[in-house]
């Protein structure tokens, strides 16, 4: 792995590729979020990734992309506890597959960069009737999430966790801001994030010297380095806060939110990664072997610690009448943790497991580049290598003293 | 040891059959951390009727997913508790002509490959556990039931076939499930888990000399036994043309099912044009998916997909629409202008060479290559079969199996409305 600082702010990292049938370029502007643009960050991946000035339809930029042996150009953005991420890849089969001997890592390089630098524009903003289809969408998107009953309950859930803070901010922004966005403050918005946010662009290719060359003059005209990447802030302890939302569902859904109040200490957070595997992560986790196999509550329960808001969630799907059970049931199993036996077997096997999960990340484009990003944006640099020899050092107490830090602070239902 | 190549990837895989039966395929990728094993047998939620050593067996939907479940536990634990100690991250999927258990894992591989042959080819079932089983798999059927994507494909296929069990949901019912019993499920372990009726995929970090030697160690015996699958007779008429159901969605989901004509088994040259034949017509270079995109009247969720096996094939447009009657004559139009003029030169190389993109990739990842040996091999084929015919598909033969397909008194149409109070 090498790892630049190619201008203020920006730094580029290349990761080997022996072995994967495709490469992979991508660059993730990084931003503390604000509530009042959310909306904005949200409208802009589908507007900019539908085409650019070299391929101005919709159409023709697919047909491109479909010559270039189904290269994707994707743009997402998501929201890394107090942080907002705007990030474009683009990845296709590497050059010896390529049937007519194309350059196809450089195409893909101009690809990026062009829908990056050069989006269809119309008076010096971004084009009216493709604005007004992509609100469209967005509405639709933001009113489908009902669709997905497990995914809207844990949503709710966190929407009365984190409340008004900044954690909470909406990945897909606010229905009722959609309809006054205009092109040009979108473009204004999109504008200052080109010039104020923190980049960080990954090449996973080999022999990319010509599209790295082409990637750091791109960015050539960034001179500040003032922005920060915000740290990892933890929601107070509150009271439990309990909601029950009623709909016409065959199956019950249950959402927990923990927090652990205070921000974890490096040690801690390795900690958590076995406790919170051993609570709920795995097959042979607690919740697993107790809630789902030996009391046939649930088809599936889970729990996941999200490291960048120091918050638990878990969730689980059941019999409407058997809601409260289950509520009970997962936190006896915690309780469990905290205060009974933990074996050295568990312990081990459960070590063993995040070693393999996390070996694994070597084994995907997508996985290797999430992880070296995280790391970038919690601003350390360490190797799955180096998480596993810490997590393997974790103890039952470690174990026990980082889940009494938890407080559940919301739970919400959806019954019948 | 026989070995299977390819010239375009410039690599090759080993295809053995052990003394017991056992076909066992190891796909050697130089770099990787992991090991990926897909343990099957073609027993899927289709399999509904067989004869074994002469005597028929009827069994209800959803006793291959059933199956999987319960194979995880035998009399001396549970299969995930023995894949703990070895870290590895295990699991198990039913398709519509599969059962595959597998795993992944970056060490104690040798040991995980001794669980994972032993646990899937010994039975065991009590009363007690089946009935365990019906709770938590009650709960999955439950989660389905709440799915409108779900609900809208097994509308569909009901719509489209008669008495083909394709229509009935891979699980099952709660009421299904709840007459299957132990017995049952050893008869089925019988006729459908004996190591000659199964195929083991490995794919990653591994020789074939380890793989091998797993299964020496499984003590795998050769057990003689007679097996048939009968099949449904399936008329070619359709079941309905037409169903809407009530769910709590935002927005209405409609999916156009064909139930297409093609030769029994279905042939791969007739899957490959499908797809290239669906891409051209709802694909994201098409004027269907781009037009209607640009009106509202469909999203990202809009879709054309083949579903095929040996003997069924149906065409399948789906996607959310606030504007049903217009979306589906949409779609009435451009199949019958695509059927009128035909697939242009420009048009099928564009999708060919999409698809030749999307097959090279399936062979960067450990999971992909060992699912798909094992899916091709339950259909007599290699895992490089489909990129070489794709080589030698011409324009000729897309279009000459378009001129046979999507016919006007083949189809059903199925929506999922928003619930009447959501309307208001």
């Amino acid at each position: 792995m090498k790892r630049e600082l190619i201008a203020p702010n920006v730094h580029l990292t290349q990761l080997p590729n022996d072995k994967f049938k495709r490469n992979r370029l991508s660059i993730t502007l990084i931003l503390p979020n604000e509530r009042e643009k959310a909306t904005m960050y949200a409208l802009l991946p589908g507007l900019l990734e539908r085409a650019y000035e070299d391929y101005p339809t919709l159409q023709r930029f697919s047909r491109k992309l479909n010559r270039m042996y189904a290269a994707q150009m994707m743009v997402g953005t998501s929201v890394v506890g107090g942080n907002r991420c705007l990030r474009f890849t683009a990845q296709g089969i590497k050059n010896e597959y390529c049937i007519e001997g194309e350059d196809l890592l450089l195409e893909m390089c101009s690809v990026l960069l062009g829908v990056m630098f050069r989006p269809c524009l119309e008076n010096g903003a971004f084009i009216e009737e493709w604005l007004q289809i992509e609100k469209y969408k967005l509405r639709e998107e933001i009113e489908g999430e009902i669709n997905d009953k497990r995914g809207y309950c844990v949503k709710n859930a966190r929407r009365k966790f984190f409340g008004d803070h900044l954690n909470g901010v909406e990945r897909l922004g606010y229905l009722e801001e959609i309809d006054s966005i205009t092109p040009q403050q979108l473009y204004d918005c999109y504008t200052r994030l080109l010039e104020k946010a923190v980049v960080e662009i990954f090449i996973t290719a080999n022999n990319a010297d010509t599209a790295a060359e082409k990637l750091k003059q791109a960015f050539g005209y960034k001179k500040d380095g003032v922005t920060k990447i915000l740290p990892v802030t933890a929601m107070p302890c509150t009271e439990v806060q309990t909601y029950n939302e009623t709909m016409d569902t065959t199956q019950g859904k249950i959402c927990l939110v923990y927090t652990t109040q205070r921000l974890l200490t490096e040690e801690e957070r390795y900690h958590m990664l076995v406790a919170s595997a051993l609570f709920g992560g795995t097959a042979s986790s607690r919740l697993f072997k107790n809630v789902r196999e030996k009391q046939s509550l649930c088809y599936y329960c889970a729990a996941g610690f999200n490291g960048f808001t120091s918050s638990m969630s878990v969730d689980s799907g059941v019999e409407h009448q058997n809601t409260q059970r289950t509520i009970d049931a997962i936190q006896y199993e915690l309780d469990a943790l905290i205060h009974g036996e933990i074996t050295d077997q568990e312990i081990r096997e459960t070590q063993l497991t995040i070693s393999n999960s996390l070996k694994a990340n070597y084994d995907g484009l997508h996985g290797l580049e999430a992880w070296y990003l995280n790391e970038a944006i919690r601003g350390s640099e360490m190797t799955p290598e180096m998480v596993i020899e810490k997590a393997n050092r974790v103890t039952a107490q470690d174990i026990k003293n980082v889940l009494k830090l938890l407080n559940l602070n919301v739970i919400y239902t959806i019954s019948k | 040891m026989p070995e299977i190549r390819n010239n375009i990837l410039n690599e090759s895989y080993q295809l053995i059959e052990t003394d017991s039966g056992l076909k066992v395929a190891v796909y050697n990728m130089p770099g990787y951390n992991a090991v990926h094993a897909v343990f099957a047998t073609n027993f899927g939620s289709v399999d509904r009727s067989f004869v074994m050593n002469g005597e028929k067996y009827d069994i209800p939907a959803g006793v291959a997913h059933f199956l999987e479940h319960k194979m995880f536990e035998n009399e001396d634990g549970d299969a995930f508790e023995k894949y703990a100690k070895t870290g590895a991250n295990a699991n198990a999927f039913t398709g519509f002509d599969k059962t595959c258990y597998i795993f992944t894992a970056t060490e104690n591989v040798d040991e995980s490959l001794d669980i994972l042959l032993n646990f899937v080819t010994t039975p065991y079932f009590t009363p007690q556990t089946v009935a365990k089983e019906q709770g938590i798999i009650g709960q999955e059927i439950k989660m389905y039931d709440d799915s409108a994507n779900w609900r809208l494909l097994f509308g569909v296929l009901e719509g489209l076939f008669v008495n083909h069990t394709i229509r009935d949901d891979i699980a099952g019912t709660v009421e299904s499930i709840s007459h299957i019993t132990d017995k049952m499920l050893y008869d089925c372990a019988k006729a459908f888990y004996s190591p000659s009726q199964m195929f083991l995929a490995v794919a990653g970090n591994i020789t074939a000399d380890r793989v091998l030697a797993a299964c020496d160690r499984a003590g795998f015996k050769y057990e003689k036994l007679e097996v048939e699958r009968l099949k449904t007779e399936e008329p070619d008429e359709i079941n309905y043309t037409e169903k809407s159901i009530n769910m709590p969605v935002s927005v209405p989901m409609v999916a156009v099912g064909f139930k297409e004509k093609m030769s029994n088994p279905v042939t791969l040259k007739e899957e490959i044009a499908g797809e290239i034949i669906m891409d051209i017509l709802t694909g994201p270079t098409s004027r269907l998916f781009t037009q209607l995109y640009d009106q509202n009247i469909v999203n990202g969720t809009f879709e054309g997909e083949i579903l095929s096996g040996d003997d069924y094939y149906a065409t399948i447009i789906s996607g959310e629409t606030r504007q049903p009657e217009i979306l589906l004559g949409e779609i009435t139009s451009a199949i019958e202008n695509l059927k009128t003029n035909g697939i242009t030169e420009d048009d099928f190389i564009t999708s060919k060479n999409a698809m030749y993109g999307s097959m090279v990739m399936d062979f960067e990842s450990v999971e992909e290559v060992a699912t798909n040996i094992a899916t091709a091999h339950f259909k007599d084929r290699n895992v490089y079969t489909a990129l070489e015919q794709l080589s030698t598909l011409t324009l000729e033969d897309v279009n000459s199996q378009l001129k046979n397909m999507f016919r006007r008194d083949k189809k059903t149409v199925f929506t999922v409305m928003p619930m009447e109070a959501d309307n208001d």
